[in-house]
């Protein structure tokens, strides 16, 4: 079996996992809060990875990362090689595809959070440290366990942003679902079998676990 | 001192002017629903952020010199629900400051002691009613605003919660108080005001602001009086005042102090010409009055007597055919019998 691929997948939706939480987080509260003019095209912009083809995305990341464009540039002058086809390029990827799956349901959360909590914290002279780790965080971690379960399962999902940005190289970019479809093409059905099993039961415990919890009365989230 | 407080927002137009006199340390507010009380209370707070006021700061910075702090309880303050009741209390208690003797005292004279270890959300109503109030006496308020933080007590734990509250805020702390208890503002306000329709109509103490109100039937859907003297005798449920050389008999179970108050409706207040014994009628009490005003009533078809027993006033609401048979007269001394209370509510806010 494609140990390498289900392991750098498993490495690839952690990281990214990680990464979201902490850019989702302070993005969904300051979402919440704002009510600018251009709150729909920023909402917009988020959503897009929903509906948009994920090979438009990931084009768009290749040319962005090309030593040719600033960006590639930059990255090359910082870290002295190309980005595109590395696992950081992946990783970069699938922060912005799973973006939506991370910050909808902690903007979900952070908007329910009662407002007349926070007055009353403030009201009673509640230090603001004290006021996240008591109020704020205990409110949001149904919610920042269902935008982690789901980014981690978007990412396990990705295919097309993967194939544009990563290419096929074992051990750096060559995932699950790149090694599926590479199995296919090379009419290894046996291996082709396995990966597909494996990612289809992956995939499904971890929605089971998810719908599990908002069944024992976690938040509330719908499928996107 | 005046204090304005002063909302615009869409149709609902808030415009009170509170008298807040250094006496005034209790200030009882009444009104019906939808008067505007809890906007008002939200806005002393400083949670409504287009309201104006003025000349509040003067009085609320009063006591002992110390700094202005305001805290609303309300139906709308919640408890802390990822925090235990001790969880909620430590919390308010080590932000302000407050020492593991004092919030102890606090925990026992508001009874909270049975529900340190529950969750927030296992509370009744009249238990998280008081975790509020202990809460809010621990953030140290110069002003304490309590808006109906206690309709869902039952009448011994509300008297003794409010005696307990009365205590703790006693050289400390101002307390501005959203009721619909005409008996519970009597006993415990300097004064109250009647809001109604986004404007205060009326300010006085207690006793005489329910007789100016009871004048004008939609000021609280009640038209009573109260009746108040020192204690002169004492059982295990009812006491006795006087009022002059009239004696009185109410319960005693609201009545901790010498003096005691009863809030007494026009409703159940009968008349008669002839002394009858009062069992006769089925009312402990019996006053001799004189009648000092009849009038119809514009709401209930009813007629009003107004009725004097010494310096007190009180009403009573007869039926006009039963009145007519009566035949009184402006002048005339009559019988007034009515019971020991405790008298229904008014309104439920």
């Amino acid at each position: 079996m494609d140990i390498q691929a289900i392991w750098l997948t498993a490495k690839l939706a952690l990281v990214t996992t990680l990464i979201l939480m902490v850019v989702a987080v302070p993005m969904a509260w300051w979402l919440s809060r704002w009510q600018g003019a251009g709150k729909a095209l920023v909402q917009a912009i988020i959503a897009l990875p929903l509906v948009l083809p994920p090979t438009v995305l990931g084009f768009y990341l290749l040319i962005a990362f090309s030593p040719n464009n600033a960006f590639g540039q930059g990255w090359q002058a910082l870290f002295g090689s190309p980005l595109a086809f590395t696992f950081e390029a992946l990783v970069i990827g699938s922060v912005l595809y799973s973006l939506p799956f991370a910050v909808q349901p902690l903007h979900a959360g952070f908007s329910q959070l009662q407002p007349a909590l926070l007055e009353t914290a403030a009201m009673l002279n509640v230090p603001s440290t004290a006021r996240w780790r008591y109020i704020i965080l205990p409110a949001m971690l149904p919610h920042a366990l269902i935008a982690a379960g789901l980014s981690f399962a978007h990412t396990i999902g990705e295919f097309g942003v993967v194939l544009m940005i990563g290419g096929n190289i074992p051990g750096e970019t060559r995932v699950a679902s790149i090694a599926l479809f590479d199995h296919v093409e090379a009419l290894d059905y046996t291996q082709a079998h396995q990966l597909a099993a494996v990612l289809l039961v992956v995939s499904l415990l971890l929605l089971i676990a998810l719908y599990w919890r908002q069944g024992k009365g976690g938040a509330q989230w719908r499928a996107m | 001192m005046a204090c304005h407080v002063n909302i615009e927002r869409g149709d609902f137009r808030l415009n009170v002017t509170l008298s807040l006199s250094e006496s005034v340390r209790w200030l009882g507010i009444v009104g019906p629903s939808g008067a505007g009380k809890s906007t008002l209370m939200r806005s002393l707070a400083g949670l409504e952020q287009s309201s104006q006021i003025t000349g509040f700061t003067d009085w609320a910075a009063s006591t002992d010199g110390k700094s202005i702090k305001t805290v609303l309880v309300s139906s709308q303050t919640p408890l802390f629900p990822a925090l235990s009741v001790s969880g909620n209390l430590a919390l308010v208690a080590s932000s302000n400051q407050v020492n593991s003797a004092e919030l102890r005292q606090i925990i026992q004279d508001f009874e909270c002691h049975s529900l340190l270890n529950k969750a927030v959300n296992a509370l009744s109503g009249g238990e998280a009613q008081r975790v509020a109030i202990a809460r809010a006496l621990l953030a140290r308020p110069s002003v304490l605003l309590l808006d109906e933080s206690t309709s869902a007590m039952d009448t011994q734990l509300r008297a003794r919660v409010l005696s307990a509250l009365q205590q703790h805020t006693q050289h400390t702390c101002k307390v501005i108080w959203v009721s619909h208890d005409w008996q519970d503002i009597a006993r415990y306000c300097d004064e109250v005001a009647v809001i109604q329709h986004g404007q205060q109509v009326l300010q006085d103490a207690p006793a005489a602001a329910l007789s100016r109100a009871g004048a004008d039937q939609t000021v609280n859907g009640l038209t009573g009086s109260i009746l108040q003297g020192p204690v002169v005798e004492k059982e295990a449920d009812f006491l006795v005042f006087s009022i002059g050389k009239h004696k009185v008999v109410t319960r005693a179970m609201e009545n901790p102090g010498d003096r005691a108050t009863l809030l007494v409706d026009a409703r159940h207040v009968l008349i008669s010409k002839v002394p009858l014994a009062p069992a006769q009628v089925g009312y402990v009490n019996r006053l001799q009055v004189s009648v000092t005003g009849i009038a119809t009533d514009q709401h209930s078809g009813l007629q009003q007597l107004t009725l004097q027993c010494e310096d007190q006033v009180l009403y009573s609401l007869l039926e006009v055919p039963a009145a007519r048979q009566l035949s009184i007269a402006t002048g005339e001394a009559v019988y007034a019998y009515f019971g020991a209370g405790t008298l229904p509510a008014s309104q439920s806010s």
